[in-house]
């Protein structure tokens, strides 16, 4: 209001126009119109930690376990809200419309150039970097990989000459560095066992990519099958482009680049299939031996020959919870059956009276207006919905 | 002035939220399929097996406490 008092002031008495807009931007003070963006959650959470202190502080004062129960409760719940709050998240379909464009430009490039040769990614022994992820197309369908002295050399450059070829950042590179950074460690100190068993549940419930992903192993290939991934719609348009089977969609590749870190050798991906709804997704890979050719020639006992299910299903630790509720569960009913045990033998009471009637002014106190059938049916709950969540994760192996 | 709660009170509570917490992260749970519930899952469920274990720590003292007693 004020500036604009000023603006109008100055217009009455003839000022120049400029003279009077260099006074009301002047004034105009950005931090000042900062606006405070509170969200719900945020609100909530504060309303709960005051409504939750002051219940608390008011129950102390007064004596009242109610209220006691009431703050706690707020309080606890808001601590709760404060700390599940989750990273930022972005619409699907900015997703899908961000991953397809450099691809196809990628494509358009390739085609262009009349590159025929198959993506290569290549392992850190020819990058200067060993955190980089770099894939080398050739010219030729039967191209040669260059020495790693060479790549070592241009890593920077586009093109090759001899070998005539292209070296390229793959589309999953960063995903790659995102699975590192998650895993807390880099590809390239770990071998492929170590992918294998860890790359499950990176991408299932660390970063919940896709809801089921299975690899499996054979000499030197190795097969992937990943269900409803969160790429399934690039899939669909980047499987009408002609280098996707060769490069990848962003999240075969950035396996691609976990591979040839971990393994040290070059891998290609040698197959892309995509069921038809787009729910299924498998892609083949094979690790090539020597560098000077693509002839694979991987000694056996290097790699793992047998099937690797989802190791994580065996672990112990996706069963805690359950274990845990049970546990909870099967403490409440014991405690349940002795006081009944203890009430029956000494004092004669009738199971009936027991469960149902109060426990005020008696030796085994369970709190305000707490009977012995609410520990039961707290207990009982918790010891079924235990079990029915272990057997429900045991069914799923 | 005292706090109204005895500690089987908060046993109780702790034991009951527990169970909320613990029901609520397993069928939240990826292992089940993708839900679309914008909560950060590994660290509910952290808390709740945090406030389960705390549960089972004030068993512990009460099993503690009886056999003192006797």
């Amino acid at each position: 209001m004020e500036s604009r008092d000023v603006f109008l002031k100055k217009t009455k008495k003839g000022e120049s126009n400029m003279e009077t807009l260099r006074i009301f931007n002047k004034q105009r003070n950005p931090e000042a119109r900062k606006k405070h963006e509170t969200s719900l959650t945020k609100a909530a959470i504060w309303t709960f930690f005051i409504v939750g202190s002051v219940a608390l502080l008011t129950s102390i004062v007064y004596v009242s376990s109610i209220l006691t129960f009431i703050g706690l409760g707020l309080v606890f719940w808001g601590a709760l809200l404060l700390y599940i709050q989750p990273e930022q998240y972005t619409k699907k379909a900015i997703l899908d419309a961000t991953v397809i464009p450099p691809i196809a430009t990628l494509n358009q490039i390739i085609q262009e150039l009349d590159y025929k040769g198959k993506a290569i990614y290549l392992p850190p022994k020819y990058l200067k970097d060993p955190e980089a992820s770099k894939i080398y197309i050739s010219k030729h369908k039967d191209g040669k990989l260059p020495k790693p002295e060479l790549t070592l050399k241009h890593e920077n450059q586009l093109f090759f000459q001899n070998p005539q070829g292209i070296l390229l950042t793959p589309p999953g590179t960063q995903l790659s560095n995102l699975f590192e950074k998650r895993l807390d460690t880099s590809f390239a100190k770990t071998d492929l066992k170590y992918v294998t068993q860890n790359m499950p549940k990176l991408i299932v419930e660390d970063l919940e990519i896709a809801e089921n992903i299975e690899i499996e192993t054979n000499y030197n290939t190795i097969k992937i099958r990943i269900t409803n991934s969160t790429f399934k719609e690039a899939h669909k348009e980047d499987n009408k482009l002609y280098v996707y089977p060769s490069i990848g969609c962003p999240l075969s590749s950035a396996i691609a680049c976990a591979l040839t870190k971990a393994t040290g050798k070059p891998v290609t991906i040698e197959n892309m299939q995509q069921s038809e709804e787009g729910k299924i997704l498998e892609a083949t890979y094979r690790i090539l031996g020597k560098t000077e050719t693509f002839l694979p020639e991987i000694k056996p006992e290097e790699l793992l020959t047998e099937p690797i299910q989802l190791q994580i299903r065996k672990r112990f630790l996706p069963n805690l919870a359950s274990l845990l509720l049970t546990a909870i569960g099967s403490i409440l009913l014991t405690e349940v059956a002795w006081v009944t045990f203890y009430d029956m033998t000494l004092w004669g009471k009738d199971i009936a009276v027991i469960f149902l009637g109060s426990r005020t002014g008696e030796a085994i106190s369970l709190g305000i207006g707490i009977k012995i059938i609410h520990h039961f049916l707290i207990g009982l709950a918790s010891f079924l919905s235990g079990m029915l969540t272990y057997l429900r994760r045991r069914s799923k192996v | 002035m005292q706090f109204p709660l005895s500690f089987w009170d908060i046993s109780l509570w702790l034991a009951i939220t527990a169970i909320i917490l613990l029901i609520t992260s397993e069928l939240i749970s990826p292992y089940y399929g993708k839900s679309k519930i914008p909560i950060n899952k590994q660290k509910l469920r952290n808390a709740a097996l945090i406030v389960g274990i705390l549960f089972l720590v004030t068993v512990i003292i009460r099993v503690y406490e009886i056999i003192i007693s006797t």
